[in-house]
């Protein structure tokens, strides 16, 4: 195993998934390639902008955590599940790393289930971490 | 470009904005955003252009108390133009994602600015709307009569009124409307902000 893709929205449960994929990657000495997916429109942006995630910020702030991992962030915008596997084909990794509750509620009714789209439409294997413990 | 290569961008497109439509409403913010802006641009907005219409230029409508008249029009404005806004909302947004600006104050008044230019524009056949729907003479102008009652104050006014050109209605309602509707659109933006940052808090 050489490239591990993770996907986050910058959430607590993604986090989880980040935590999880960087586990992963120590352990096979790969790369870690942390893919944050901003949606296509954010109703945040416009009418609440504090509370828009910095993607900047937090990549830094992922490698700062994981300093013994090679870990590579890029920034994306679209629908999550299409850049995830998108991401994955144009990378070639050899695994994709999810949260399974990252999306839920209202917003699964409107959006889909993420994880259920990368399982379905993953170019490679999927690696679904339980994230619900940070719901 | 070929007419496949034109039908696959038509349908890329249709995805997108889709795609766009749904996250944009996934979250309750993107629905509060949708109900106050509505709200103020059909009853804040609404109000300045029905004093524009009705009482500066004297354009004829069904003699009721102006009171009554400007919530019977506002709220037919409303229910007609909040599934217009639905689409003009996010469609403001990919807009300003198109134009790559930086600065969250830059973001927002052009926001505002996109949003009232589309709405302005959007009520632009309301006049004509108007007149045939909820006019003097049409059903809904008569039965507006008969459940607000005739005002004879109002009806004075507009034994005097001069019959105007539905077109210069519809124009004068665009040009008139569209700095009226960035007002409204801005103080919507400022009351959603205020609602976001108390239900954060």
């Amino acid at each position: 195993m050489q490239k591990i893709l993770v996907g986050t929205d910058a959430s607590g449960s993604a986090d989880l998934a980040v935590e999880a994929a960087a586990r992963l990657a120590a352990a096979q000495d790969a790369e870690l390639l942390v893919l944050y997916v901003r949606p296509p429109l954010d109703a945040r942006e416009v009418f609440d902008p504090s509370h828009m995630p910095d993607a900047d910020a937090y990549m830094a702030a992922i490698r700062e955590r994981y300093t013994e991992v090679k870990v590579r962030g890029r920034v994306e915008s679209g629908d999550p599940a299409e850049t995830i596997c998108d991401v994955a084909e144009e990378e070639s990794v050899d695994v994709i790393v999810v949260g399974n509750r990252g999306t839920h509620g209202k917003r699964r009714w409107f959006l889909g289930s993420v994880p259920n789209a990368i399982v379905q439409h993953a170019p490679t294997s999927v690696y679904i971490v339980d994230t619900r413990s940070a719901q | 470009m070929n007419a496949t290569m034109a039908k696959e961008r038509m349908s890329s497109t249709r995805r997108a904005a889709i795609a766009g439509i749904r996250s944009f409403y996934s979250q309750p913010l993107g629905w509060l955003a949708l109900i106050i802006t509505s709200v103020m641009l059909a009853y804040g907005g609404g109000g300045a252009m029905f004093w524009f219409h009705a009482i500066y230029r004297g354009e004829a409508g069904p003699p009721i108390n102006d009171w009554y008249h400007w919530f019977f029009d506002s709220t037919l404005g409303f229910v007609a133009l909040t599934p217009a806004l639905f689409f003009i909302l996010p469609a403001a947004l990919w807009a300003l994602d198109q134009m790559r600006l930086a600065g969250r104050k830059v973001k927002a008044v052009t926001y505002v600015l996109v949003v009232g230019v589309l709405f302005g524009v959007a009520t632009g056949p309301g006049p004509l709307f108007h007149d045939t729907l909820v006019g003097r003479t049409a059903p809904l102008g008569k039965a507006a009569v008969r459940i607000f009652g005739r005002d004879p104050e109002v009806a004075a006014r507009m034994a005097g009124a001069h019959p105007h050109s539905t077109l210069t209605e519809g124009f004068l309602q665009v040009v008139v409307g569209v700095p009226v509707y960035i007002v409204a659109g801005l103080l919507a933006l400022v009351t959603i902000r205020t609602l976001a940052r108390r239900t954060a808090a």
